[in-house]
């Protein structure tokens, strides 16, 4: 079975750093580790649109092949190219798929004959999607990361399945060689409003210390945090262009991971799906860190995950700070929160489900 | 098999031959044993059930039948029209065909209904009896907005093509930029009696008779007619009529006619029913068809022929590939010259000359032209085609193609209306 994943942009500086496009990653990793545990020939592609033609490895080894276009722009994108993949697979993953982009790629690969499955990534809808639930027939299958995800795809007329996660809890494991820091809190994630980590530096006690680590992506809320952290008794610094593996020590050592997007930013303005998976908290997580959620999106789901903390308000987050940002987890507890995120959220459980799903439409054909 | 014809318009109401045709492929099919329902448009008015043979629903919808589109609507309708996806997809979901046997699609969205075909997986097979894709502009903006959305513009791998002849095919490809391939042909028919002796009675005591019967208009040459039946009357000669049968800008051609001073020699004679077509053009020795050169066909001249009417048509139209210049038929150069020339040859055969001619242009009719030998080349093909298919819930593959068009139809709109 030939799986094609096609998502406009791809996990890179030169593209976006971001779940979204992390995710498509984890996916063909969980899918070919999968295959191989059950004997199933499984290739797996990543397609992605660039400025120009290119193929690379992005993050955990997998091939990225970059056709010409612009990402979200379907009438740029090299047409003859992509069908001419599309027309090698027996199933296309569109990730984004509600976006004008995804629904392009769902419909050649729907014209093609081809298994169709969509994703999204709170890249956005087509102003289609709502008007008219038909939309969802370019779909075999919708697949939500979450029970919230699943949401996304009320409006079109296709069955959803909920696969949870995954995360790699190979990469992001807790290490027994990094000291865990007391009183050191994390943030993570790229520098949006919807991120809310104007709000982790808000509930900040004065005598834990909080380092954000993520790429300047909006300079107005850039010069906000900034603002804020002037105003703060606490010690906080930004790091930029960190790569995966200091942002995964960053990880190991905090006392506590925080990560509280939010539906409503510090401007007043209103997201719908500012988390669909969460992936930074799963990671830290799964590197044995105690770690705080807001409930927006499906944040409220990693509720679940042991040594994971919801909150609702800043002031329900200033009080877990408080409790817990001083201490260290123990080993045992890390090794514990681990496998409590490997069993829910891992690549094995997300691997074998997607594989059974796939096969069952592979063998209806 | 069951068996959906597709077609821009339907009779009772007809342009030409083109619409003729399907219905004859239509009762010929259904004569042959197999159900056939046809989807066309509203262009003309229901039959009420007049009509005898198919069962006919016009819910599709056509731009436009000219070959010279203005609005950029129609000019959209040239590429795609979803509406007409979505009738077609009810037609294919309720009557559940075996095979589809589209004939003209100009003007429906021609792109987009094959590659709505082909996405389901229908067997198809597209008679090509004019260039279908006419009016689409390779270089526009429109166009490469168009394909690099629906991809390029193409007859679908899986559509079986049947071309009324290389003239015909040679246009369409040049529209397409492609070269053709795999191409059947199949030329315009005449349902005749092949039990009757083929022979014609002549007589020079009526002097030489030519007949035109086309849509009366200027691409078919009737301008031409005027000015070489003038031309030799100039010269002198007489003895000779030609009468003018068909619709269209007949008042025109009249008014032409009284101008010049040659009601003596042209009369326009009304309308002739199909099927009294042969017995009227046998009444005469000639048939002048002055058409344009791109016509794909022209079945007056293979109606002529089997009628013993000796066929002047203009060189390289889709009949003439069936003809041999100077023995059943004369090719022209399509001018004033070329025609009053080879009417003129005419005038001046002896009766024996002008019956070996007529009986030469029979001869070749009655072989060539015959619907009982096509019909079944047809029929075969839609069953070779039936006969490759796979098996699909048609239910589920006709409403995913619908979705996927209505996604890519919305792009389009979107970007032509400067959003997007």
């Amino acid at each position: 079975m030939r799986v094609l994943h096609v998502s406009p942009t791809y996990y890179s500086s030169a593209s976006v750093i971001g779940g979204g496009e992390k995710y498509p990653t984890y996916m063909i990793r969980a899918l070919g580790d999968a295959a191989r545990r059950s004997g199933v020939a499984v290739e797996n592609g990543l397609l992605a649109i660039g400025e120009t033609e290119a193929s690379f490895k992005v993050a955990g080894g997998v091939t990225c092949e970059v056709i010409p276009g612009r990402p979200w722009d379907p009438h740029s994108v090299a047409l003859g190219a992509l069908r001419a993949r599309i027309g090698e697979a027996d199933v296309v993953v569109v990730h984004q798929g509600l976006c004008a982009f995804g629904l392009f790629v769902a419909s050649h690969a729907r014209l093609a004959g081809r298994i169709v499955i969509g994703m999204d990534h709170g890249g956005g809808e087509h102003p289609l999607v709502g008007r008219s639930t038909e939309v969802g027939h370019v779909f075999d299958l919708c697949l939500a990361q979450s029970q919230f995800a699943a949401l996304s795809f009320v409006d079109v007329d296709a069955p959803v399945s909920v696969c949870r996660g995954p995360v790699d809890t190979d990469y992001y494991a807790p290490s027994r060689e990094v000291e865990r820091v007391p009183g050191l809190v994390v943030s993570v994630g790229r520098l949006l409003p919807h991120k809310g980590f104007d709000r982790v530096i808000r509930a900040l006690p004065a005598n834990l210390r909080l380092v954000i680590a993520g790429n300047r992506s909006n300079p107005e809320y850039f010069d906000h945090l900034h603002g804020l952290i002037r105003e703060s008794q606490a010690q906080i610094a930004i790091q930029e262009g960190l790569p995966d593996d200091e942002v995964r020590t960053l990880m190991r050592q905090a006392s506590v991971v925080v990560h509280a997007s939010t539906h409503l930013d510090y401007r007043g303005t209103y997201y719908a799906k500012p988390e669909l998976l969460g992936l930074v908290p799963l990671e830290a997580l799964s590197c044995g860190t105690p770690t705080l959620v807001s409930t927006a999106g499906s944040l409220g789901e990693l509720g679940s995950v042991t040594g994971c903390s919801t909150f609702s308000t800043d002031g329900q987050l200033a009080e877990l700070l408080g409790s817990r940002g001083g201490s260290a987890v123990s080993v045992d507890r890390a090794d514990e929160i681990h496998r409590s995120v490997a069993s829910l959220y891992g690549m094995g459980q997300f691997g074998d489900g997607l594989l059974n799903v796939l096969l069952t439409f592979e063998r209806a054909r | 098999m069951r068996i959906l014809v597709v077609s821009n318009v339907f009779p009772p109401g007809f342009i030409g031959g083109y619409e003729l045709a399907a219905l004859d492929v239509a009762r010929g099919l259904i004569a042959r044993g197999h159900e056939v329902h046809v989807l066309t448009s509203d262009y003309f008015l229901d039959d009420h059930g007049v009509l005898s043979g198919p069962k006919v629903s016009r819910s599709l919808r056509c731009a436009s039948l000219s070959h010279e589109v203005s609005s950029t609507d129609q000019v959209k309708h040239l590429y795609y029209s979803f509406h007409n996806v979505r009738a077609l997809g009810s037609a294919v979901r309720q009557f559940r065909p075996d095979a589809v046997l589209a004939f003209n699609l100009h003007g429906l969205g021609v792109h987009s209904i094959l590659q709505y075909l082909q996405a389901i997986g229908m067997p198809t097979v597209l008679y090509l009896m004019d260039n279908v894709f006419t009016g689409l502009d390779r270089t526009s903006g429109l166009h490469q907005q168009y394909e690099s959305l629906f991809g390029p513009l193409e007859l679908g791998r899986k559509t079986r093509l049947i071309g009324m002849s290389e003239n015909v095919i040679r246009e369409t490809f040049g529209v397409l930029g492609k070269q053709p391939e795999d191409v059947t042909y199949v030329p315009g028919w005449v349902e005749f009696d092949e039990r009757r002796p083929a022979d014609i009675a002549v007589s020079s005591s009526d002097g030489v008779r030519f007949v035109f019967s086309s849509r009366v208009a200027g691409h078919k040459g009737i301008d031409i007619i005027v000015d070489a039946v003038e031309r030799l009357t100039c010269e002198g000669l007489r003895g000779f009529t030609v009468d003018v049968y068909g619709a269209g800008q007949v008042a025109a051609f009249m008014q032409r006619v009284t101008a010049k001073n040659l009601t003596s020699f042209l009369s326009y004679k009304g309308l002739v029913s199909k099927d009294e077509m042969l017995e009227v053009l046998s009444r005469y020795d000639a048939l002048l068809f002055p058409t344009w050169e791109r016509e794909a066909f022209g079945f007056v001249a293979s109606e002529a022929a089997v009628a013993g009417c000796f066929p002047i048509l203009t060189a390289g139209i889709g009949a003439s590939e069936w003809f041999l210049d100077g023995t059943d038929c004369f090719k022209i150069s399509r001018n004033v010259d070329g025609l009053a020339s080879a009417m003129r040859q005419v005038l001046h055969w002896s009766d024996d000359e002008r019956r070996n001619r007529r009986l030469a242009a029979m001869h070749t009719g009655r072989r060539s032209f015959s619907f009982e030998r096509w019909l079944p080349v047809i029929e075969g093909l839609c069953l070779e085609e039936v006969r490759k298919a796979s098996p699909r819930d048609l239910g589920a593959v006709t409403r995913g193609a619908e979705a996927a068009l209505l996604v890519l139809s919305s792009l389009f709109n979107e970007r032509a209306q400067g959003r997007g």
